[in-house]
C-alpha cells in the first residue's frame, strides 16, 4: 500500500502498474468501455493499457489506478486524463463491472478531484460521458458536475460535464442539491477568481500546470509548511462570502494540504505556527487533530507550534 | 522501467521524452507512414507515440528515441518491440525521412539489436518489414538478416518476417 497517492475511507489510489493489465484489457474488450478505452482486438486493448501507463510519463499525472485499502487489485481507473486531442483536461473513470454499485467510483473520484484540483491545480476538469451512459451521467451529477451544452466535445454521442472548481466547493461544502440555499453559490468564473485569490500562494508553491508538470515528485514544493495553507484558507473564509461557513473551508483546504504533504509528498511531519490568541485558527488545529507541542522550536514567541498527526496515528484513531 | 542511454558513432539512443511528441507527430504526418500504417492527425499520432513508451513499462524494453549526437535532432524510433500480437520480438525501426541515406536506421538498429542480445539476453530477432517497403528490407539485409518467411498480421496485414543472426553468429563475425 506504500504507493498509494491517495487514500479514502475504503479506498487506495495508486499509478497504474502493469499488474493491472489483465483487468484493462477485459474491461476494454466489454461493451463498458464502448465510449471509452473499446478495443476491437486484444492487441489495442494492450495498445491502450500502455497509453495509460504512458500518460503518466507524458504529463505527469494520469488516471490511479483504484484499489481496496487492503487488497491491491485494480477495481477501476479514475483520475486526471488529458491526451492530446482533448479540449479540456478531464476527470475521467473506468469502473470493472465487479467493483459496480459499491459508491467506489463516487468516493474515488471525489479524491481524484481534490487531487486535480489542490495539488494539479487545474482551472477546471469536466468529464465526457457517452451520453446513453445513465449510470456515468448519474455519478457526473451526484459529483456536482452538470451537462455544459455549449462546451466542446469528443463526437455527437458525447455529453460535457463539468465540475464545480475548487473553491466553489469548498465555499460550500454541503451536497450539490443544496447549494441553491447556499449564499455563496456565486457563478463559477467569479468565485474561483474572487475566493481563489489567498489561497493562490500556497496552491503555487506545490503544483505546477498540467502541461508544464513533468511528475508528481518532482514538485517544485517550497518549504512553506501546512500552516502556510491553513493561514490563507483562514483569511480566504474570513471574507464576506462564506459567512458562518469558514471554519469548514478552512479546514477542507487544510486537509487537502496535508493530503498533499503526507500522501504524496511523504513528508514525516508538519507543523503549523498560529499567533497567541488567534482562537479560531487553534481550533481549526484541534478540529484537524493537532495539538499545541510546547517543546517544538517556535519561530517567536508569540507564535505556537501545532503539531499535526501523521495519517499513520490518525488511522489508529480512526478505527477506534 | 527507462531506457539506457546508447551511443554509436553519430547516435544517441535514449529514452522517449515528452519533447519528442512533436516530432513523431510530424512523422506520422509524413509520407513516411505509408508503411507502418499511414498518416496521422497529431491526436492519432499521440496515441501510437504514448504507447511506445508504455512499452517500456510493460516490457522493460522497448523503442529508443534515436537523435543525431550532433545536433540534438530526433531521427526516429528504434529498438527491440513485442507489442500484444507480435509473432515474436523484433529489432523495429521509424525513420523521419530528412535523415534518409545517411545510414542511419543500420547503425542505430546494430547497436539496438546489439542491446537486445547483450543486455536483454535474446537468442534471436526478427524485424517484420511490409512488402514492397524495399528500403527497410535493404537495411535488415545490411543488419544481415534474410528473409524467412511471410505472415499475416491481424491488423497490418502480410508481412515478411527478416530474421538477425543470432548473437553468437554475429561474435563469430567480429572475431573473423
Amino acid at each position: 500500500m506504500s504507493e498509494a497517492i491517495l487514500t479514502t475511507d475504503r479506498l487506495c489510489l495508486r499509478k497504474p502498474a502493469p499488474r493491472d493489465l489483465e483487468g484493462f484489457m477485459a474491461f476494454a474488450r466489454s461493451q463498458r468501455a464502448r465510449h471509452t478505452f473499446f478495443a476491437d482486438s486484444d492487441a489495442s486493448a494492450w495498445n491502450s493499457f500502455c497509453l495509460v501507463l504512458a500518460h503518466w510519463d507524458l504529463r505527469g499525472y494520469g488516471l490511479f489506478s483504484v484499489t481496496a485499502r487492503d487488497d491491491d487489485t485494480c477495481l477501476g481507473m479514475i483520475g486526471p486524463f488529458y491526451p492530446e486531442g482533448w479540449a479540456e483536461p478531464e476527470l475521467g473513470w473506468l469502473l470493472w463491472p465487479q467493483a459496480e454499485g459499491k459508491g467506489i467510483a463516487h468516493e474515488a473520484a471525489l479524491a481524484a478531484r481534490g487531487y486535480i484540483f489542490d495539488v494539479l491545480a487545474w482551472d477546471g476538469a469536466v468529464s465526457y460521458i457517452g451520453e446513453d451512459n445513465s449510470r456515468s451521467i448519474a455519478l457526473a451529477e451526484r459529483l456536482g458536475a452538470r451537462w455544459d451544452e455549449s462546451a466542446v466535445t469528443r463526437s455527437k454521442a458525447c455529453r460535457v460535464y463539468r465540475h464545480p472548481a475548487r473553491t466553489e466547493r469548498a465555499a460550500c461544502p454541503r451536497p450539490s442539491s443544496q447549494q441553491s440555499a447556499c449564499a455563496c453559490a456565486a457563478p463559477a468564473r467569479r468565485t474561483s477568481r474572487a475566493t481563489g485569490a489567498s489561497c493562490a500562494p500556497s496552491a503555487r508553491a506545490i503544483s505546477t500546470s498540467p502541461r508544464t508538470m513533468k511528475r508528481p515528485g518532482g514538485f517544485t514544493v517550497s518549504t512553506w509548511p501546512i500552516g502556510t495553507c491553513a493561514a490563507s484558507a483562514s483569511s480566504t473564509c474570513a471574507g464576506k462570502r462564506c459567512g458562518s461557513r469558514r471554519t469548514s473551508c478552512a479546514s477542507e483546504a487544510a486537509r487537502a494540504g496535508g493530503v498533499f504533504f503526507f500522501d504524496v509528498r511523504a513528508w514525516d511531519s508538519a507543523v503549523s505556527y498560529i499567533e497567541e490568541g488567534n482562537t479560531r485558527s487553534f481550533a481549526l488545529a484541534e478540529k484537524l487533530g493537532a495539538y499545541w507541542d510546547e517543546a517544538a522550536t517556535t519561530r517567536a514567541a508569540d507564535l505556537r507550534v501545532y503539531r499535526h498527526p501523521h495519517p499513520s496515528e490518525r488511522a489508529e484513531e480512526g478505527s477506534a | 522501467m527507462t531506457a539506457p542511454v546508447l551511443t554509436t558513432e553519430r547516435l544517441t539512443l535514449g529514452p522517449l521524452l515528452p519533447e519528442h511528441a512533436d516530432p513523431v507527430a510530424a512523422f506520422y504526418s509524413s509520407e513516411r507512414t505509408d508503411f507502418v500504417g499511414g498518416r496521422k492527425t497529431p491526436e492519432m499520432a499521440w496515441r501510437h507515440f504514448a504507447p511506445e513508451i508504455g512499452h517500456w513499462t510493460l516490457r522493460g524494453y522497448g523503442n529508443f528515441a534515436v537523435t543525431e549526437t550532433a545536433t540534438g535532432r530526433l531521427v526516429g524510433l528504434v529498438g527491440p518491440w513485442f507489442p500484444y500480437g507480435w509473432p515474436e520480438p523484433e529489432i523495429g525501426w521509424m525513420l523521419r525521412v530528412v535523415f534518409d541515406g545517411l545510414g542511419f536506421a543500420t547503425e542505430a538498429a546494430e547497436r539496438a539489436r546489439a542491446w537486445a542480445y547483450d543486455t536483454l539476453g535474446w537468442s534471436t530477432a526478427i524485424s517484420l518489414i511490409s512488402p514492397g517497403n524495399g528500403p527497410s528490407a535493404a537495411v535488415a539485409q545490411r543488419l544481415g538478416a534474410w528473409l524467412e518467411k511471410e505472415t499475416e498480421h491481424e491488423r497490418f496485414g502480410p508481412m515478411q518476417v527478416w530474421r538477425h543472426p543470432g548473437p553468437d553468429a554475429l561474435s563469430a563475425g567480429d572475431s573473423r
